[in-house]
């Protein structure tokens, strides 16, 4: 039979290439390991990072700014790790689970939880100058540090459309004067509020109801924690789910936005066909990228409680050093150089838009108003800590914000995060 | 000589099922100590909104999806069954998208069916505003129905069209000469012949459907607001990612046990209907 | 009467009624299943403002090849880059499926004894399990064996997860091979493992070649397992891994989405339009003796 020849023929090449191809393999994962080892005594390493990929902060971006740090640290490689469309902190979880984790991770919070998969970085004597520090200390150490701070309380609004419904933005301070400009910017033509799909929406909503609740109880969260208040029994709560849900009733916000990613969102207000935009300081270089920055203005999230209110504050480029890491050494190193280089701070700090004590940069007419606004905050609030929320909890808010615009009630959508939150026994 | 086979096998697929089953019975969370919990996480899979949210919907894939799937599959057999080229043409077009990846499926109809995407961009000079096929909560699930019946019923048409092309023509002749009509012939003929290759058919779209994963990771997300997530994307893109790694388990043990007893389930069913046909026959 | 004659009758004797219930249910199927393919192969060939404007027309002035061209020499989840690595994935994982379940079909095929129907039925409850729930548990598994995120382990599991389905094919299909000439080749003194691969696997083709396709086509277009086995730290991405975190990136560059697809697709399309006749043929035998 013609067919038994060529079925050996082809077997036994498949199987020695495939059987070469699981030595090479093995070969390689077996040589990496031995080659750390020995590297971190050598002072060479190969670094894994996973880092925030954004519009604002591009492959690019980060593997040029990794390129300055190779150069001054020669043996020493840098290599960004990507999470397709998962969080940085899922990420990790997977690959510690999978016993493969990377050196450093950004855009992780630690908890009490979770500090034991992280470096104490306590002892490093450089980590107090970093920005925030304090805020995210767990038991007193600190595992996390970052390049600068971000804030995101803030309502960015189309200059061209305030003036087309005679608008104010000095003027627009409580709740109810931020509705009524809606209504006027609706008439003018405008799509009052943008939002969009993937966590926006329920990130716009945290910004808007949080600045006024952890201006007024500053441990609200813990609170909820330790379970001595509720999200329905919480009158700010529902007051600002109340006014969500009406602006959503008038149209002020776009069901049809929820299909669009967050740089579509943001493309939409950019070329202006919405009004008002509800989003952190790391909108200023993407308003300037598009060279629009003298087109937009910017005010402080409007609230029912004093005006202005505490920003709600990020630490911006957080990094944390991996404990299962097996470059130390070079992994802290690393990250001393991005927190308190000041090439490498600077560089972070204009990507993002990003603020630090001690470091300015050229700003735009919008990165100064921003700055206006927080040298005229009474301070800053971060949701880190003892007040992180329970984990999960922005993806479920992101689920019950949204389904405002199909219908749930205020009432509805607090009792849903009061179960969902009680149900996470641990 | 069977000795490999038994060995890969247990290793890789009733090893992990074994490990599951004890890691469910834990809290571990990835790295630290496990601790023994009990049947908490089991108790857990029913209060937690997330997943017996996602129980719903993976309910409703399964019914609406197989139903569609068998019942496409079989209208499209029956009307393609004589062999042609046009017909083989046509056979190939239902069947082409099952060779195709879910995920890469579901990224294009994601192109199509987004609030930018083709449908609406067609629909626009008319005024119609972006529908959201995928974005409005009830109509996103339709649409995530609709993308998996389309990509599915094309293997029952080939399937359904293999077995049509076993039955014995003498009985069609034989009924036609009797005065049925077409519908009839199908009906208590044609159908009943075929019944075998249909409950194949339909345990594996049953289980198949159970499973539904890549197709709501490039079509939907989960989304909007977690109404197209189904268990198996509950379990792959929250679970595992989480430090709940324990219950995870729990909920890969569930299914399983769930996809064994509904196969079970509707063999046992057929096999009680045969024997009852057998008996009138 | 052969089939063949059989089925072709009947449309001479009857009189050529046009059914107009299965006109127009043809007649749906060119644009439902044809329109997505034509949006897929049309779209990515036009610049993005074409793509959004006219999804469905063809600008013959404006097409172009840079978005392919792009696409095809990108440095990141290259898609063609990806073949090789996916191809190695499905040709070794089909070697070691052949290897493993010729014998272990044979011996189950031939066997009389209540302890071999028990293999089978321990095979079989393999088929039930979905790939979503085994992969979590199976990571740790391929842990402490040393194999996560590497190549050997992704094919080991692969290969473990084709067994059942590939084994009950063969089993059905061993089934009809005369038993007479397992006795002839004994005669000879022939071992039974010899006996197998030297007599028998050659009169397996159909069944071997269904399997195969079978399997290849689910393992090149498997996501789950290499998504959750063989993470971003091993630098090696299969077509669907390749695309998956390439295009989460790119959503809303049209001109990046459409070719990168229509790279992953080429492929498969390619393979099932040559194969098409072995596909069906296969598919038909798997399912009929189930």
């Amino acid at each position: 039979m013609k067919g038994k020849g060529i079925w050996r023929r082809v077997g036994a090449v498949a199987v020695v290439a495939g059987a070469a191809s699981m030595v090479l393999a093995g070969c390689s994962s077996n040589g990496s390991a031995s080659a750390s080892a020995d590297t971190a005594k050598a002072e060479s390493a190969h670094l894994r990072i996973i880092v925030n990929i954004s519009p604002n902060l591009t492959v690019a971006y980060w593997n040029k700014l990794f390129a300055k740090y190779e150069k001054a640290h020669p043996g020493v490689t840098v290599k960004l790790e990507r999470t397709g469309t998962i969080s940085a902190a899922d990420k990790l979880n997977q690959d510690l689970a999978a016993g493969d984790p990377p050196d450093i991770v950004q855009q992780v919070t630690p908890s009490a939880d979770t500090a034991k998969l992280f470096t104490d970085l306590s002892k490093e004597s450089w980590t107090k100058k970093t920005p925030l520090v304090d805020n995210y200390k767990i038991n007193g150490k600190t595992y996390l540090v970052g390049a600068g701070e971000q804030v995101q309380s803030l309502v960015f609004y189309n200059k061209e459309a305030f003036t087309k419904a005679g608008l104010d933005a000095s003027k627009i301070k409580t709740v109810a004067q931020f509705t009524k400009a809606m209504g006027k910017l609706k008439d003018a033509g405008y799509v009052p509020l943008q939002t969009a799909g993937q966590w926006v929406t329920g990130s716009q909503f945290t910004l808007f109801n949080d600045s006024t609740t952890m201006t007024k109880t500053p441990d609200w969260i813990k609170k909820r924690r330790e379970g001595d208040v509720t999200f329905a029994g919480d009158k700010d709560y529902m007051k600002s789910l109340k006014a969500y849900k009406s602006w959503v009733d008038k149209g002020y916000l776009q069901k049809s936005d929820l299909g669009l990613a967050y740089a579509d969102g943001q493309t939409n207000f950019l070329e202006g066909k919405s009004a008002m935009y509800i989003m952190g300081s790391f909108f200023v270089p993407a308003a300037d990228q598009a060279k629009a920055s003298d087109d937009f203005g910017v005010f402080s999230m409007p609230t029912t409680g004093t005006y202005p209110t505490k920003q709600f504050s990020n630490i911006a480029d957080p990094y944390v050093v991996v404990k299962q890491s097996k470059n130390q050494k070079a992994a802290i190193s690393l990250v001393k150089w991005l927190t308190t280089d000041k090439t490498a701070v600077g560089s972070e700090l204009a990507a993002d838009g990003n603020f630090r004590k001690g470091y300015t940069y050229t700003m735009s007419s919008l990165g100064k108003g921003v700055q206006k606004i927080v040298d005229a905050s009474p301070g800053g609030f971060v949701e880190a800590a003892d007040e992180q929320p329970l984990p999960g909890y922005s993806t479920e808010l992101n689920s019950q914000i949204q389904s405002l615009y199909s219908g749930s009630t205020p009432k509805q959508v607090a009792e849903n995060l009061d179960t969902w939150w009680d149900s996470q026994t641990q | 000589m069977a000795g490999p086979a038994v060995l890969l096998y247990s290793a890789l697929m009733v090893v992990p099922v074994g490990v599951a089953i004890y890691l469910s019975f834990t809290d571990w969370d990835g790295f630290s100590d496990a601790a023994f919990i009990g049947i908490q996480n089991y108790t857990h899979l029913f209060t937690d909104p997330n997943t017996t949210h996602s129980m719903w919907v993976t309910v409703l894939i399964v019914i609406f999806g197989s139903a569609f799937q068998i019942g496409f599959g079989l209208m499209y057999a029956l009307a393609l069954r004589q062999k042609s080229r046009t017909n083989s043409v046509f056979r190939a077009l239902t069947y082409y998208p099952h060779v195709i990846s879910a995920l890469i499926l579901g990224f294009l109809w994601n192109a199509i069916l987004g609030t930018k995407g083709a449908l609406n961009t067609l629909l626009a000079p008319f005024g119609i505003g972006p529908v959201g096929f995928l974005f409005e909560q009830n109509l996103a699930l339709i649409s995530l129905i609709a993308v998996i019946v389309w990509a599915g019923f094309g293997f029952n048409v080939v399937l359904f069209v293999a077995a049509l092309q076993t039955v014995p023509l003498e009985l069609i002749e034989a009924a036609e000469i009797d005065g049925a009509s077409r519908w009839q012939i199908n009906r208590n003929i044609v159908i009943p012949m075929i019944a075998p290759v249909v409950t194949v058919a339909l345990i594996l779209s049953l289980i198949g459907l159970l499973r539904a994963y890549d197709i709501v990771v490039s079509l939907t997300g989960g989304g909007p607001a977690g109404s197209t997530s189904t268990y198996a994307y509950v379990i792959l893109a929250q679970s595992f990612g989480s430090t709940k790694i324990g219950y995870a388990n729990a909920q890969a043990v569930f299914l399983m046990i769930v996809s064994a007893a509904l196969a079970l389930l509707v063999t046992a069913l057929r096999n009680r209907s045969d024997k009852a046909a057998e008996g009138e026959g | 009467m052969t089939a063949e004659t059989a089925v072709r009758m009947p449309r001479r004797r009857r009189r050529e009624r046009v059914n107009v219930g299965r006109v127009i249910m043809l007649a749906l199927l060119v644009p439902l299943m044809g329109g997505p393919a034509y949006i897929l192969l049309v779209n990515a060939f036009k610049t993005q403002q074409d793509i959004q404007s006219q999804p469905f027309g063809i600008p013959f002035d404006r097409l172009t090849l840079q978005p392919l061209i792009d696409a095809i020499t990108s440095p990141e989840y290259n898609v063609v880059a990806s073949y090789g690595f996916t191809a190695a994935i499905v040709v070794v994982v089909d070697v070691i499926c052949i290897a493993l379940a010729g014998p272990a079909a044979y011996v189950i095929a031939r066997s009389t004894s209540r302890k071999t129907r028990l293999l089978m039925l321990y095979f079989l409850a393999g088929t039930f399990i979905p790939g979503a729930a085994m992969v979590i548990p199976a990571i740790y598994v391929l842990r402490t064996l040393g194999l996560v995120n590497s190549f050997a382990g992704l094919v080991l599991y692969d290969s473990a997860t084709t067994l059942p389905v590939s084994i009950f094919l063969m089993v059905g299909y061993i089934a009809t091979v005369p038993r007479d000439i397992d006795q002839a080749a004994s005669i000879d003194g022939a071992g039974r493992l010899r006996t197998f691969w030297t007599i028998i696997f050659p009169l397996l083709r159909p069944a071997v070649v269904t399997v195969l396709i079978l399997n290849s086509i689910g393992l090149w277009n498997d996501f789950v397992s290499p998504q959750i086995l063989l993470g971003p730290s091993s630098d090696q991405y299969t077509v669907t891994t390749a695309i998956y975190t390439g295009i989460s990136q790119y959503t809303t560059d049209l001109t990046k989405v459409f070719p990168n697809l229509l790279l992953a697709v080429a492929p498969v399309i390619v393979f099932f339009l040559y194969m098409q006749r072995h596909i069906i043929s296969g598919l038909t035998v798997g399912a009929t003796k189930g």
